[in-house]
């Protein structure tokens, strides 16, 4: 399995439709409205990591009001 | 309780150092070195801001680290 942080920047107001939306998702471990440079943080886990990139571009940027991701990929073995 | 996620930036080479102190305080109940901008995110419950505060500057910060970005969970 694969972990990931995904850092999203949303559209104002548009949070807790986000949230709500990955919450829905299998992938989606994880998932909080934050202050600061980001906006929302969600926790991930894939099967590996062909199928993080498909999930991301396929389930997670499509949302509306996401407007900038960045996703951090847990190191595997810790 | 307050949640917060800090993501680090380590010295390098002193990622699995950091990770190891890390995972030893109760307070942190995820930490994982990650690819990408940063190189360690851990999530800290603290019971109020206070304590944040105290943990951050006294605990993390005082590890082989060079940059923090804290990102405080909303109630």
């Amino acid at each position: 399995m694969v972990t990931a942080y995904m850092l999203i920047v949303s559209e104002s107001g548009a949070e807790k439709q986000i949230i709500d939306e990955l919450l829905d998702l299998d992938a989606v471990e994880e998932a909080d409205i934050i202050y600061g440079e980001y906006d929302i943080i969600a926790r991930l886990s894939v099967t590996d990591v062909t199928k993080l990139g498909d999930f991301v571009l396929e389930n997670i940027r499509p949302i509306s009001g996401v407007k900038r991701t960045s996703t951090l990929i847990a190191a595997e073995h810790q | 309780m307050i949640g917060a996620y800090v993501l680090i930036t380590a010295k390098s080479g002193a990622e699995k150092q950091v990770l190891e102190k890390l995972r030893k305080y109760k307070e942190i109940t995820d930490a994982r070195i990650v690819y990408g901008e940063y190189d360690i995110i851990a999530k800290i419950q603290v019971p109020d801001i206070s304590d944040l505060n105290d943990f951050l500057l006294e605990k993390v910060r005082s590890l082989d680290i060079e940059k923090t970005s804290t990102l405080i969970v909303a109630a």
